[in-house]
């Protein structure tokens, strides 16, 4: 495939009468964001806030953010197969994106009438809070521009119904945004050509990325989905231009949207793809497979695609631990055993002053790990001036919060992918 | 030349010049100045560093510690040393295990310690969170090239200089691990090292295959229809409305619910509050999902088991720290053997 990834920098964002881009500022119409929100009728309340690096300002109740993006030319469209968009593949052509900028989606899940639902990991705030300032500062969204979509949903919708109502509304602002950029001419342009690059090494990047099936249900539209197929499945082979493109749309547990179409593994490996490396592709592995039988034979059928695309070395990451976690130990294993020298990317657990392992499994194979650290922020977060997330932001949430030592669960920044610079070493 | 480094140095009979296996029953006791391979030390630290020497039998050490480890404290308040320095103890276990003693006792005192020894010598197994160690190999041959690097971290300690990671300063990991940040991001790094294994380049993983506590499975049950078994699960299953308040992660309580009597258990009685599971099944069809109790209740008919105890232990098991899954662990094991249950049924989740 050929992509032509067309950047337009975003130095400030401000209100305007119209929504445009121009010569690194983009002005947005609030009332234009708010008919686009209240569109179908199943959001109630709205807040539109900016939240720009440096502010004193704390975002709370982030379900997902995404990075406005538009096909221009070539088959399909952005964000494909969610929330009824067309299913057709993406990843050729030309993409502008708007750079340095996220539309933030933030929704407080105790609205949800359903005791049950309002713990269901889908539905629940990937982050409990991000500070744009001090030692917080560290996350993708504290160096971008936030546009803060502050929702509230009709009231009464059953979960899944609440989360596509939000979910489709941010979309719809993400589209408006990424539609000024349309019929101009990108200050940047990157190239990718996937076309192999025989004579290089051959590699692969995998992605275990959990399926929420095993309590949604198979026709849900929770969890993480790939052209909004949120089962558990197969592996998939995509090009890396597919996921710039968004095949891959990340809600819920630690991840965003924008991690995925801006991927730090992915960038990296397309970025030396025939320079240093042969990258055949993202192979996504669904994990929560239930028993360990089925979990062996997904792990084989992983290693089986990687080495029938030639792969000679694989980065493998994974988005959740507990038993997601013996699945992505079983995935290095299986390539390892069939030649496929494969790097685990991966944050680690608590060390428990000494009491734990890094690892909450680990195997003979697993002989190439990068730490990405325990999530941890140990410093506290001092107070700030601003929350936005919430329409009646408790005042608790404003104050000085201690520092997070990182363990299981309780992380500040889960640094899935390897975005950030900081690691684990042995003392 | 800037001052000296006033090391106390501690030795086992062999290297003390004692005597060989014939002598390891020999008590601890102190010798003014370097002594055997401590002259080495001496020599690198500069000439009068080494100020005395404890020498101790490799069976006396471990066998009389504390008689062992009165020596030394009196030695240390005597002399006073900056740091204290226990070995090389190479592949020999109770030599390391001596040097392992020596060195955690100087530290509880204020004195920072090191030794050197190899890395799957028990003295490093036994006490790896307690010890700074230099890795040595197994040859005596490699006195000198340790004994420097025992310099070298020496003067470091005396000086009040703060340990950087153990790959840069050359010790033995001993199981902490510390936040730093790096040049470049992680997927540069992982990058990196994915081309460097594929090209055969060197490459160091940031985290090695690291210690994990083994535990042996429990022997089979030799007569199974004189034991008495116990329930335990950590599937999170609690009496209806949940009267003790059990969270559904990271849970660090564990309760106890009587079955006397019961022989199934229902919905309307019982569910699990688990919240890394899918409970729909358990608290709408079944909790013996997590708690089989209809088939040890048939066993125990059945005359194949010698009874169940009248309590079941619960916790929820997602999320929960190692510490504290250990001392939940020993906590029931305790009150189980107590009881006299000889064997437990325990349902992992």
């Amino acid at each position: 495939m050929h992509l032509e990834l067309g950047s337009f920098p975003v130095q400030e964002v401000t209100f305007g009468t119209r929504t445009t881009w121009r010569d690194g500022i983009l002005q947005i119409s609030r009332s234009e964001i708010e008919s686009l929100v209240f569109a179908d009728g199943n959001v109630a309340r709205l807040d539109i806030e900016i939240v720009r690096p440096g502010d004193s300002a704390r975002m709370i109740n982030m379900r997902d953010r995404i990075e406005p993006r538009l096909k221009v030319e070539g088959s399909g469209v952005i964000y494909p197969g969610v929330f009824g968009r067309p299913v057709t593949q993406v990843g050729s052509g030309v993409t502008h994106r708007l750079s340095g900028v996220n539309v933030v989606q933030c929704a407080d899940p105790s609205q949800l009438t359903s005791a049950e639902e309002r713990t269901w990991p889908p539905l629940r705030p990937v982050h409990s809070f991000v500070d744009m300032t001090g030692p917080g500062a560290i996350t993708p969204s504290s160096s971008v521009i936030n546009v803060c979509l502050t929702m509230e949903a009709r009231p009464g919708l059953p979960g899944e119904d609440w989360h596509v109502a939000l979910c489709s509304a941010t979309l719809r602002v993400a589209d408006c945004i990424a539609e000024t950029v349309k019929y101009l001419t990108p200050p940047e342009v990157e190239v990718f050509d996937t076309s192999s690059k025989p004579g290089l090494p051959r590699v692969v990047s995998i992605f275990n990325l959990a399926s929420d099936e095993w309590f949604c249900g198979a026709r849900s539209v929770l969890g993480t989905s790939i052209y909004g197929q949120t089962r558990l499945s197969a592996p998939w082979l995509l090009s890396p231009t597919e996921l710039m493109d968004g095949a891959v749309y990340h809600s819920g547990h630690s991840g965003s949207t924008a991690t995925m179409t801006h991927n730090p593994v992915v960038l990296q490996m397309a970025r030396q793809h025939g320079r240093e490396c042969d990258y055949a592709g993202v192979l996504i592995q669904r994990t929560n497979w239930t028993t360990q039988a089925e979990k062996e034979m997904a792990a084989d059928r992983l290693a089986y695609v990687a080495s029938a695309l030639g792969a000679q070395g694989a980065v493998l990451t994974t988005d959740i631990r507990g038993q997601r976690f013996v699945e992505t130990i079983l995935g290095v294993q299986a390539c390892e055993r069939i030649g496929i020298k494969t790097v685990l990317l991966t944050p680690e657990e608590d060390d428990e002053e000494g009491m734990a392992p890094p690892l909450l499994l680990t195997a003979p194979e697993v002989v190439s790990v990068v730490s990405t650290g325990t999530g941890g922020q140990e410093q506290p977060f001092p107070a700030v001036e601003r929350v936005t997330g919430a329409f009646e932001p408790d005042s608790a949430v404003y104050q000085s919060k201690p520092g997070i030592h990182g363990q299981y669960a309780q992380s500040y920044f889960n640094d899935i992918y390897g975005v950030g610079r900081q690691g684990c070493v042995d003392h | 030349m800037t001052e000296k480094t006033r090391v106390l140095h501690y030795l086992n009979q062999f290297f003390g010049g004692i005597g060989g296996e014939e002598q390891a029953n020999t008590p601890a006791l102190v010798k003014e100045g370097p002594m055997g391979p401590g002259r080495v030390l001496d020599a690198a630290l500069g000439s009068g560093s080494v100020l005395a020497t404890v020498i101790c039998g490799d069976n006396y050490v471990v066998e009389e510690k504390e008689r062992a480890l009165e020596v030394l404290l009196r030695a240390l308040d005597k002399y006073k040393p900056d740091v204290f320095v226990a070995g090389p103890a190479f592949d020999a276990g109770r030599y390391g295990l001596g040097c392992a003693y020596m060195c955690v006792a100087a530290q509880q005192r204020g004195i920072p310690a090191v030794s050197a020894m190899h890395p799957d010598n028990t003295g490093v197994l036994t006490f790896r969170r307690n010890l700074l160690v230099i890795p040595t190999g197994t040859a005596v041959s490699e006195m000198p090239s340790a004994m420097a690097r025992l310099a070298v971290f020496a003067r470091k300690l005396a000086s009040g200089h703060k340990l950087g990671p153990a790959l840069e300063e050359g010790y033995l990991p001993r199981g902490f691990r510390q936040l730093v940040i790096h040049d470049r991001t992680g997927a540069e790094r992982a990058f990196e090292m994915m081309m460097a294994r594929i090209l055969g380049r060197p490459f160091v993983s940031e985290v090695q295959i690291p210690q994990y506590e083994m535990v042996p499975p429990a022997r089979p049950i030799s007569g199974s229809g004189s034991t008495k078994f116990a329930l335990v699960t950590t599937g999170g299953l609690v009496p209806k409305g949940n009267p003790d308040r059990q969270v559904g992660g990271r849970a660090t309580d564990y309760f106890k619910y009587s079955i006397a009597g019961l022989t199934e258990l229902s919905t309307t009685e019982w569910e699990s509050v688990h919240a890394g599971f899918s409970t729909t099944h358990l608290n709408t069809k079944d909790p013996s999902y997590v708690l089989p109790l209809p088939i040890i209740r048939e066993f125990e008919d059945r005359g194949l088991i010698g009874g169940v105890h009248p309590y079941f232990f619960s916790t929820t098991g997602n999320g929960t720290p190692v510490t504290v899954a250990k001392r939940m662990a020993e906590s029931v094991a305790g009150e189980l053997k107590e009881a006299g249950v000889g064997a437990a049924l325990l349902v992992a989740t």
